[in-house]
C-alpha cells in the first residue's frame, strides 16, 4: 500500500520535473536553462531530479525521448498502413510525406503548448552536435523505415540519395517546428507563426515535388 | 579576409574571432565563457574586452564578419545573373544557386574557420534566442531572394515565396549543422562531409519544392 503510493508519488514528482523542463528548455535552449530554474517551476527539491534523472544532460534526453515515442509510433503507424494498402509495399511519395509531417502538424494544431514547447526544442537538438546523437538513437529506427519507403518509390534514384533527401525532409520541417518570429517579420505580418495548418499544407506541397519531380528538373 | 594576405599574421583581433568561432560552433554561445576563448587563443582578458566589449558583443562580431562576405557573395550573383537575363527575371534555379552556392563555395575552400562558421549559423537561425541577430545580418538577402522569387506582378505568391526561403534556410541548416546524423543513419554509405555531392542532390530538390510552392510545375 504504502509502496505504491510512494510509486504514484514518484511518477507524480518525474512528470512535474518533465514537464517544467521541458518549457525551460524550450525557452532559452539547452545551456540557457539552469536545473534551478527548473526545480523552482517545478516547485521540488534538486535531490529529487538528481535521484530521478542523475544529470542534466539526462533530462534533456528524457524530455526528447517522452514524445519522440509518440511521434514515432505514429508515423509508423502511418506508413505501414499505407504500405498495407498497396500491393507491392511500394507506398507514393504522398504518402510517405504524410506519414512523416502530419503527426507533428497534429500536435501542434492542438492547444496543447507542451508539444509546442517539445517542437521547439527538437528544432534545437537536432541541429546541435552533441544531442543529435542521443536523438538519433531515438528517432533513426523510424528514419530508416522512411529510407527504405523513399528507396521502393524510387527505384530509379542512386540508394545513398535517399539518407539525404530524408535529411532535406527533417531540415524543412525543423525550420517550421522551430517556429521562430522571423516568419512574421519576413513576410511582413502576412504569415503567421500559429498558423499551422497553412505551414502543413505549404510543407507538404514542397516536399512532395521535392521528392518526387527532382530527376527531370533542370 | 583569407588568400591575399596570407603571409601576414592575423591581427589579435582576427584571432580572438577565430577562436571564439570555433568555441561557440562547438558547443554554443552558453557552453563557452570568455575565459575559454582567452585562454585557446593565448590573450588576456583585457584583451578581449578592450575589441568586443562583452560576450554578446564578441558573438555578434562573429556572426557579422563571414555573413557580411556570404552576402556580399549571394548580392554579386544575383546582380551577374540578372545582368544577362534579357526579362529581369530570374528562374527558381538561378536564384537557388545564386543563393545557396557561395555558402557551399565557401564551405568547401575556405578553409576550417568557414566549416565553424557554417555550423554555427546552423545553430543560430533555429534558435529563437538570436532571432534579431540573423534578422539584422540576413534579412536584406531573404528580401532579395523572396521578392526574385515573387515578382512584382505576382503579389499573391509573396507569402509562398517566404516559406520557400525559409525551407531552404531550415534544410541548409540540416546540411551543415555536422551532426554526423546521416553518417549513422547511412551506416557510412553517404558521408555528409562530400560538400560537393550534397550540392548536387540538394540543388534539384529545392528546385522541386520551391517551384510546386509558388505553383510553377503543372504536375505539382
Amino acid at each position: 500500500m504504502a509502496r505504491s503510493r510512494n510509486n504514484r508519488q514518484g511518477l507524480l514528482t518525474r512528470s512535474k520535473i518533465l514537464r517544467a523542463a521541458e518549457k525551460l528548455f524550450a525557452l532559452r535552449g539547452y545551456d540557457g536553462a539552469s536545473l534551478r530554474e527548473i526545480i523552482n517551476l517545478a516547485k521540488v527539491d534538486l535531490a529529487l531530479v538528481n535521484y530521478h534523472f542523475r544529470s542534466k544532460e539526462n533530462l534533456f534526453h528524457e524530455v526528447l525521448a517522452r514524445r519522440a515515442e509518440v511521434i514515432n509510433r505514429e508515423r509508423l503507424d502511418l506508413l505501414n498502413r499505407a504500405q498495407g494498402r498497396t500491393a507491392q509495399d511500394a507506398v507514393c511519395v504522398e504518402s510517405i510525406v504524410d506519414a512523416f509531417v502530419s503527426p507533428v502538424f497534429d500536435k501542434l494544431a492542438t492547444t496543447n503548448v507542451g508539444w509546442r514547447n517539445y517542437a521547439r526544442l527538437l528544432a534545437e537538438a537536432n541541429i546541435v552536435q552533441r544531442h543529435a546523437g542521443p536523438l538519433g538513437e531515438m528517432l533513426n529506427p523510424a528514419a530508416i523505415a522512411f529510407c527504405d519507403a523513399l528507396a521502393k518509390a524510387r527505384p530509379k534514384q542512386a540508394p545513398a540519395r535517399h539518407y539525404w533527401d530524408y535529411m532535406f525532409m527533417v531540415g524543412a520541417l525543423m525550420q517550421v517546428l522551430a517556429q521562430t518570429e522571423r516568419l512574421e517579420r519576413l513576410s511582413k505580418g502576412l504569415c503567421r507563426i500559429q498558423d499551422y495548418r497553412g505551414a502543413h499544407i505549404e510543407l507538404r506541397r514542397f516536399l512532395v515535388n521535392a521528392l518526387s519531380c527532382d530527376q527531370d528538373a533542370t | 579576409m583569407e588568400g591575399g594576405l596570407s603571409s601576414m599574421p592575423p591581427s589579435t583581433r582576427d584571432r580572438i574571432l577565430d577562436q571564439a568561432e570555433k568555441l561557440f560552433a562547438d558547443k554554443g554561445y552558453h557552453g563557452v565563457s570568455l575565459r575559454e576563448i582567452m585562454k585557446s587563443c593565448d590573450v588576456q582578458l583585457a584583451a578581449i574586452a578592450y575589441y568586443f566589449g562583452t560576450k554578446e558583443k564578441l558573438f555578434r562580431e562573429v556572426l557579422k564578419r563571414r555573413s557580411s562576405e556570404l552576402n556580399q557573395m549571394r548580392h554579386a550573383r544575383f546582380d551577374a545573373a540578372l545582368a544577362e537575363s534579357p526579362t529581369g527575371r530570374l528562374s527558381e534555379r538561378a536564384v537557388i544557386e545564386a543563393l545557396v552556392g557561395p555558402f557551399f563555395e565557401r564551405n568547401l575552400n575556405g578553409g576550417a574557420g568557414w566549416r565553424n562558421f557554417c555550423s554555427l549559423l546552423s545553430h543560430t537561425t533555429i534558435s529563437s534566442e538570436w532571432g534579431e541577430l540573423i534578422s539584422e545580418f540576413y534579412d536584406d538577402i531573404a528580401q532579395r531572394t523572396i521578392t526574385l522569387l515573387s515578382p512584382t506582378d505576382e503579389p499573391d505568391k509573396r507569402d509562398k515565396a517566404v516559406s520557400a526561403y525559409l525551407f531552404i534556410v531550415g534544410i541548409m541548416a540540416v546540411i551543415f549543422s555536422r551532426t554526423g546524423r546521416l553518417d549513422r543513419l547511412s551506416a557510412g554509405s553517404y558521408e555528409s562531409n562530400d560538400i560537393t555531392r550534397v550540392y548536387a542532390d540538394a540543388v534539384p530538390f529545392l528546385v522541386g519544392g520551391v517551384r510546386a510552392l509558388l505553383g510553377r510545375d503543372e504536375q505539382a
